[in-house]
């Protein structure tokens, strides 16, 4: 089913990338929309983002402004959406026509569709995106977040947390098709239960940052490379559970049946939990300093 | 007196209380929200500020619009707008004080044209209206609250201007609604036309019918004449391989469609399980990723060289079947007999494109479609079956055929003579 799924998005993917020179005419159509919100109280918002294709970048701003956006889409496909209905704030673009030219210049001279959003740090939000495919270059540290989904179907995406986060996380999650995907500084995300389903790809995760408590990271993987970085200094275990799947970087963990443990796990501040459910690729451990 | 000065003191001080908030919440007055449009036709400036205040100025193709109300119109690129960009360009990263101070210190540049002047004026005015209104509207509420008393006069102007503005408003809504539901029908009717020409040829009478009908069979003559010389390549190259897939495809056909079937069944599965099993193994990932386009390059080649060896089948039988003007065929020309087998395969195609010509034959044109598909995807079926039951021509396949006593034997195919010099 997961594959399925996969191949699907890679097919689209495909496709798209076949399609974008036909789009070279369209890029004439885009319009840039700049808009920003001043922040005028502090009760916590869930926030929700859908942008359909292109390239996205997320990051904290500190104006007095709950965010600004500025947003360059094909006016004939999209329209922009900016709203905040109580705690709730949706930014986005709409749909508006179908086909693939609307989306399928992301990667061609600058001309494509763009979502640059800067989030306030003030105030306490559950934050969900939902992106659909281009790359994706994401730095939620220092914002305040109470929740976090991150959802995308083939991208190239990056996500940082340079700062450690204002709020405590119960649940994490990172839903990924088709990826080339990087998760830097985990430990700053300040979440308990991290949850990484993977179909397809390439992943980096580094669990460097600041841990607050002790959490668990369940990946459920499809096909790909997975790639951890572990600081030292952290207590790590990894519970594998895997199909035809390869493990490297193993000789500093101790085995015991499916599971792998650093040799401070015992002494360690803060232990991290890694369980890998994976069916087919490579797993590679790299501790760091 | 000394009483009387304290009990005016006080009432001062109780009036300052009382005009405190009405002047604290209008200094309050903030932007809160900032949005900036720019397109190559939009060029577009919204604020909303607290207590529900808008402004909104638009330029979309020349039209120019101040809080939903058309200004007037400009050609697109004129100084104004060029202006107007430049503004908001600049805008772009500003917030509060500093936004409106840059909006409040904006003019229209100098000697434009009566009309294009007056929108200026009026945008302007718009900006002023809207962002000095944090400070003067303070005054304006407390300066009228004490001079409407005084000046009846001026309010009972202000009362009677209103039905003007009124009606003149209404105006305006009226023309620019006709206006726009005149464009609407317009656009309609057009997307109307496209759509009626896109999808019927028939709409476009018999010289839209002859144009189609003369299109498509160019169309499939050229696709017969392009298959025929691959047929001949394939013939020279591949030689005996395609000899024994064609005799294949002629001696069995139901066996080989049936193979066919089932290959064309398993394509999709067979592609992912090398596609897993190559990425197991470290050594084959660069082999998976190449698998991913190779297979399926190998499998139209496949069915390519099937269909071709299916149209040459057909063409040596149309050549053996002794009607007078096949004694033209050459049997020994591999071009002449895949084409002609081609001819036959998609004389479906080719007679439907013709008689498409004539009014009023789409069902009959339906009909010979789809006699055409049916041809095409059987041969097509055959020709890939034969190839993988040859493996590509490299192997013969044995028949089955039944002896005057009903037993079955099996009898190999005997290698078939290729004589290219068999007609000179």
């Amino acid at each position: 089913m997961k594959m399925g799924r996969v191949l699907v998005l890679l097919g689209v993917n495909a496709l798209v990338a076949i399609l974008s020179p036909l789009d070279a005419a369209i890029v004439q159509n885009s319009q840039t929309v700049t808009t920003s919100q001043k922040l005028e109280d502090t009760d916590e918002k869930r926030v929700s983002i859908e942008f359909s294709a292109g390239r996205l970048a997320i990051r904290s701003i500190d104006e007095g402004l709950l965010y600004r956006l500025k947003l360059r889409y094909k006016k004939d496909y999209f329209k922009p959406v900016t709203d905040l209905s109580g705690n709730r704030l949706h930014l986005g673009v709409e749909r508006i026509r179908k086909g693939f030219s609307g989306i399928s210049n992301w990667n061609s001279s600058g001309g494509g569709n763009e979502f640059d959003l800067e989030l306030t740090r003030e105030v306490p939000m559950d934050l969900h995106i939902n992106f659909g495919a281009g790359s994706a270059e994401l730095d939620l540290g220092g914002l305040a977040l109470t929740g976090l989904e991150f959802n995308t179907g083939a991208s190239e995406s990056r996500i940082k947390v340079s700062a450690p986060n204002r709020e405590q996380i119960l649940k994490a999650q990172f839903n990924v098709g088709a990826a080339d995907f990087q998760l830097e500084q985990l430990g700053n995300l300040n979440a308990e239960d991290i949850e990484i389903n993977a179909g397809m790809g390439s992943f980096e995760i580094s669990l460097d940052g600041s841990w607050q408590r002790d959490a668990l990271i369940s990946i459920d993987m499809g096909v790909g490379s997975l790639e951890l970085h572990v600081p030292e200094d952290l207590g790590f275990q990894l519970l594998k559970n895997s199909f035809l799947t390869s493990l490297d970087g193993v000789r500093n963990l101790v085995k015991d049946g499916n599971a792998y443990y650093s040799l401070n796990w015992d002494e360690a501040d803060r232990n991290v939990t890694v369980d890998l459910d994976g069916a087919v690729g490579s797993v590679t451990v790299r501790l760091i300093r | 007196m000394n009483r009387s000065r304290v009990h005016i003191g006080l009432f001062a001080i109780g009036f300052g209380f009382l005009l405190l908030p009405l002047t604290l919440s209008a200094q309050d007055r903030q932007i809160i929200t900032k949005q900036i449009t720019i397109g190559n036709s939009v060029a577009e400036l919204s604020l909303e500020f607290t207590g529900d205040g808008r402004l909104n100025v638009r330029f979309d193709d020349g039209v120019v619009q101040v809080d939903g109300q058309v200004a007037g119109r400009i050609d697109p690129g004129d100084r104004l707008e060029v202006a107007w960009r430049l503004l908001l360009e600049g805008v772009v990263t500003l917030e509060d004080g500093p936004l409106a101070e840059r909006l409040l210190a904006w003019s229209a540049p100098e000697g434009l044209a009566a009309e294009v002047d007056s929108i200026a004026q009026e945008i302007e005015q718009a900006l002023q209206g809207a962002l000095e209104s944090v400070d003067t509207q303070a005054q304006n509420e407390q300066v009228e609250v004490s001079v409407s008393i005084e000046t009846d006069g001026d309010v009972v102007g202000l009362l009677e201007r209103i039905p003007e503005q009124e009606s003149e408003i209404r105006n305006r809504i009226r023309v620019e609604l006709r206006e726009e539901i005149r464009e609407e029908i317009r656009e309609e009717i057009r997307e109307g036309v496209r759509w009626i020409a896109r999808s019927s040829g028939d709409s476009l009478g018999v010289g839209g019918n002859v144009f189609l009908g003369l299109f498509g069979l160019i169309g499939n003559l050229l696709l017969i004449a392009v298959l025929s010389l691959m047929g001949g390549v394939l013939v020279k190259l591949g030689g005996g391989h395609v000899d024994t897939i064609a005799e294949t495809a002629h001696r069995s056909p139901g066996r080989s469609a049936l193979v066919g079937l089932g290959g064309t069944l398993l394509l999709m599965p067979v592609w992912l399980l090398g596609f897993v099993g190559l990425l197991i193994s470290i050594i084959g990932i660069p082999l998976a990723i190449a698998w991913l386009p190779l297979f399926w390059l190998l499998v139209s080649m496949a069915f390519i060289t099937g269909f071709v060896s299916v149209a040459r089948s057909a063409g040596e039988w149309v050549a053996d079947s002794g009607f007078r003007w096949t004694d033209r065929i050459q049997k020994s020309n591999a071009i002449h007999t895949v084409f002609v087998g081609l001819f036959v395969l998609l004389s479906g195609f080719l007679i439907a494109d013709v008689i498409s010509i004539l009014p009023f034959s789409g069902f009959l044109t339906g009909v010979l479609i789809l006699i055409g598909c049916v041809v095409t995807v059987a041969a097509s079926q055959i020709g890939f079956g034969a190839v993988l039951l040859t493996m590509a021509g490299r192997r013969r396949v044995s028949r089955y055929t039944q002896n005057d006593t009903g037993v079955a034997d099996q009898e190999a195919d005997s290698p078939r003579e290729v004589n290219t010099d068999e007609d000179g």
